[in-house]
């Protein structure tokens, strides 16, 4: 899953750092990135048998992450 | 947000009259205040407006106008509120958008961008939490499981 535990968990806490400083334009990258690695993981999970809950468990975040990219969005058009 | 401002400063100027301002917020010498008390009861009791015609009153209330207006723009950017419907039209799991949205404490209705982005972020990351120990769990299954065949 191309190290996602590091990945997915530091951009989240860079997003929190970055929002904190306003810095939007950086806020709305590190959610891109959240939603590139997840896709990876995804995509590794569907090619993989594994465990339909950490499919679910994935999915969520998916969808959790094109929230955070859509209000980055928002925050960004603001500036 | 600035239109009410604005707004509200002219009516400012217009219930207490510029002088008031100036006086109050710069260091007006005690002589000048003095000379600005009694021009204004002179003119209260003409029922008149009252203007002083000096360059630092104009400068003054300028200043102010400007100060309110970069106070009212940094505001707008910073407290800037996106309605939930509208976020959640753009996503591909309407629903799921919505709950998350909602379920902030206190309601996502009129919440800027700002802690609504904060609260995802939460959200997010207590979802990855979860994840993670299921990773783990399910590597240290996997483990077990590969031992016990041996």
């Amino acid at each position: 899953m191309n190290d996602p535990v590091g990945s997915v968990g530091q951009r989240l806490a860079d997003a929190q750092v970055d929002l904190f400083y306003e810095k939007y334009p950086a806020v709305a990258k590190d959610s891109a990135d959240v939603m590139k690695y997840i896709l990876d993981c995804s995509n590794s999970l569907k090619q993989n048998e594994t465990s339909p809950l950490l499919s679910n468990y994935v999915d969520d975040i998916r969808l959790g992450a094109q929230v955070l990219q859509i209000i980055s969005k928002y925050l960004n058009l603001g500036k | 947000m600035l239109t009410e401002t604005i707004n509200i400063f002219i009516h400012i100027i217009n219930s207490y009259q510029i002088v008031t301002f100036s006086s109050t917020y710069f260091s007006v010498n005690k002589n000048y205040s003095i000379n600005i008390k009694s021009i204004r009861k002179s003119q209260e009791r003409k029922g008149g407006i009252i203007r002083i015609p000096t360059k630092m009153t104009q400068y003054s209330s300028l200043f102010l106008v400007f100060l309110i207006l970069c106070v009212a723009f940094s505001n707008s950017i910073s407290t800037k509120v996106v309605d939930v419907d509208v976020i959640c039209k753009e996503a591909s799991n309407q629903s799921y958008c919505s709950n998350i949205l909602n379920s902030k404490p206190g309601g996502a209705k009129g919440v800027d961008l700002v802690h609504l982005a904060q609260y995802t972020i939460d959200v997010l990351n207590n979802n990855w939490t979860h994840t993670y120990d299921l990773i783990i769990s399910l590597v240290k299954r996997a483990e077990n499981a590969t031992v016990a065949n041996y």
